[in-house]
């Protein structure tokens, strides 16, 4: 299996050295003398054969990857208000109660429109938790739709995590901007055509 | 069923091995650091310049490695009474105090192969300890140099050195992310090419062969398989919500993340082999991620806001008997096992996010970290060495410090935001 394991790589035109563990080859002299204290001396003559390494190069389309692309709606961003949450917390707020009927109502009378809610979060908290926390917020928000009867079928959800920002202000108040689930409504194109 | 004929290959090995070389173990096995004992001392060692062409390159990656460990005390190159092309007088170095002497001489061979002969020396018992000869393309003068490195790292301390590992991360801007290969040193930075919106928990297999990640495409985290043997990335696990990749299990079919699969994060193991085969661990209504898993592979740690405020917790392999571990701080993630034994490292939130070591049972909690926000660690194969993210210099970059906290520097441009540190296992 080591031995299969030999070079990485060059994508994109940047050099990528891989290693496999050198053969070595150990041939003990036949000068060691175990007798003596001082006098002992130890030769280990080796020789290193080259490094199994060579520079392969590989195509960026060498990495093969199935899947497909999405496109097949109309995206509106900002028809709703944000839905903001507290630090490190995914409990929907009683203020934003209003903005969630408000938003429920229209979705319950445009059935034919899909919604995609996005979980974001500040970037004071870790990279991975964060993205979980995106995901506990939109599905907090999702929950509260289901609450509706908006049906799960009309409902995604997506967490950004800490990776895309409204605000950049290093303050309490440019951080509360970021925690926030987003609405965004999707129209199917064939529909809308 | 291969496997079982290598053992045996192997033990025929050391069974000749062992009946050749029993009389001289004594000498074979002298070690001049424990590095395990706490009370080491640190081994004055010089290491002279190498001569002919690209010497000094070479004794400077040497020296460099040897340096970083914090095992050896380097004695001032201004200070040798010998030069590198005068034979080895142990009466040189022990008026400096030096306990081992690295010599070596460099030729090259048609033009483009370098031949490298390195000679250790014990200055007190007026010895050689190790002569041997090193023969590469010049382009792997740096592979070669760690090369030379791990081997006078192995013969002082009897352990295997880091190296030749490597350390992957992630780059790239808004639109699109990549992984990249580095060696540990930060040298040789290279792109693999796999775009991505977003990439998040590389890990390596422990054979060094896959790199599996998290990665978002579409509005879907799935789990990808990057197979460096054929060069293929692999879709492994996909659903609804946000799949983060935690850790392979010690067989290496396994792997152990959180998913969202069912509504909120919880823990599964999956089979690779057999994606339909997944283990539920947990069953919270909040958040359970991050799992790591022991060495050993009967325990993991991971983060759990069961406690109102995200801590990290340890249960066995099958989900049983949750403790917690960490009581100090109200933000306590990212935990990472310790790959030799009982040490947990894991990112608190202390005026930004730091580094800390915790014990498995809650005792020994240690600050490594202070400056910045620090996140994302990961050890050294040998457990000696931490790799981490750091925004301390404003934009976010990859540093190495030791295990205690000890000698933090950059190792990756200033100019490249980069995040996500993985370190290879010494295999690869």
């Amino acid at each position: 299996m080591r031995k299969v394991l030999v070079g990485l790589i060059l994508v994109g035109g940047i050099v990528l050295i891989g290693c496999a563990p050198a053969k070595k080859i150990i041939k003990p002299e036949s000068t060691l003398v175990p007798s003596g204290k001082i006098s002992e001396k130890i030769e280990e003559k080796t020789i290193e054969i080259k490094p199994e390494e060579q520079l392969v190069k590989i195509d960026s389309e060498k990495i093969t990857t199935r899947e497909a692309t999405t496109g097949k709606y109309f995206e509106d961003e900002n028809m709703f208000q944000n839905i903001y949450f507290d630090y490190d917390k995914y409990e929907i707020r009683p203020e934003a109660k209003s903005v969630l009927a408000t938003a429920c109502s229209w979705f319950l009378k445009n059935s034919r429109v899909e919604i995609l809610i996005e979980g974001h979060c500040d970037e004071r908290g870790t990279t991975e938790y964060n993205l979980v926390l995106g995901d506990r917020r939109a599905k907090a928000v999702r929950d509260y739709l289901f609450a509706f009867g908006i049906g799960s079928e009309r409902i995604e959800t997506v967490s950004y995590g800490e990776e895309r920002p409204i605000s950049f202000e290093k303050t309490e108040e440019g951080w509360q901007k970021n925690r926030r689930a987003q609405f965004v409504v999707l129209n199917l194109k064939e529909l809308t055509k | 069923m291969k496997n079982k004929l290598r053992v045996k290959v192997l033990l025929i090995f050391f069974g000749l091995f062992f009946s050749i070389f029993i009389p001289f173990t004594s000498c074979e096995s002298k070690v001049y650091i424990d590095i395990n004992s706490p009370l080491f001392k640190q081994l004055p060692i010089a290491i002279q310049e190498f001569s002919g062409p690209y010497g000094k390159e070479i004794s400077d990656v040497i020296s460099s490695d040897l340096e970083f460990t914090g095992l050896f005390l380097h004695i001032n190159p201004d200070a040798y009474l010998e030069t590198s092309a005068q034979e080895f007088n142990p009466k040189n170095w022990s008026v400096l105090g030096v306990e081992i002497v690295v010599k070596g001489s460099v030729e090259i061979e048609k033009d483009k192969d370098l031949i490298v002969m390195v000679f250790l020396y014990d200055v007190f018992e007026a010895k050689e300890i190790l002569k041997k000869e090193y023969q590469a393309k010049k382009e792997l003068i740096r592979t070669l140099s760690h090369s030379i490195a791990n081997d006078i790292y192995n013969k002082l301390t009897g352990e295997t050195g880091i190296f030749r590992s490597k350390i992957a991360f992630i780059s790239g801007d808004k639109k699109e992310k990549d992984i990249y290969i580095m060696d540990w040193d930060g040298n040789r930075i290279s792109k693999l090419g796999v775009k991505k919106e977003a990439i998040i928990s590389l890990r390596w297999s422990r054979d060094g062969t896959k790199l599996i990640y998290s990665a978002r495409r579409n509005r879907e985290w799935g789990i990808y398989c990057l197979d460096f043997v054929n060069m293929k990335e692999e879709k492994v696990f996909s659903s609804k919500g946000t799949n983060i990749l935690g850790d392979f299990l010690p067989k290496g079919d396994e792997i152990i993340i959180s998913s969202s699969k069912d509504g909120t994060p919880n823990i599964y193991i999956i089979n690779l082999k057999e994606s339909s085969k997944i283990k539920k661990l947990t069953s919270s209504y909040g958040i359970e991620t991050s799992p790591s898993i022991s060495p050993d592979g009967k325990y993991i740690t991971f983060v759990s806001d069961r406690g109102r405020t995200p801590q990290i917790y340890l249960m066995d392999i099958d989900g049983l008997n949750v403790n917690r571990i960490t009581f100090e701080g109200t933000y306590n993630t990212s935990p990472i096992w310790f790959p030799k034994g009982d040490l947990i490292a894991f990112v608190g939130l202390k005026v930004g996010n730091q580094i800390f070591t915790i014990e498995p049972d809650g005792s020994e909690l240690t600050q490594l970290t202070t400056e910045g926000n620090n996140e994302e660690p990961s050890f050294s194969p040998d457990g000696r060495c931490i790799v981490f993210s750091s925004d301390r210099n404003r934009s976010k970059s990859i540093y190495l410090m030791r295990t205690n906290g000890e000698n933090q520097k950059r190792i990756t441009p200033g100019n490249m935001e980069c995040f996500g540190p993985r370190w290879s296992s010494n295999n690869f």
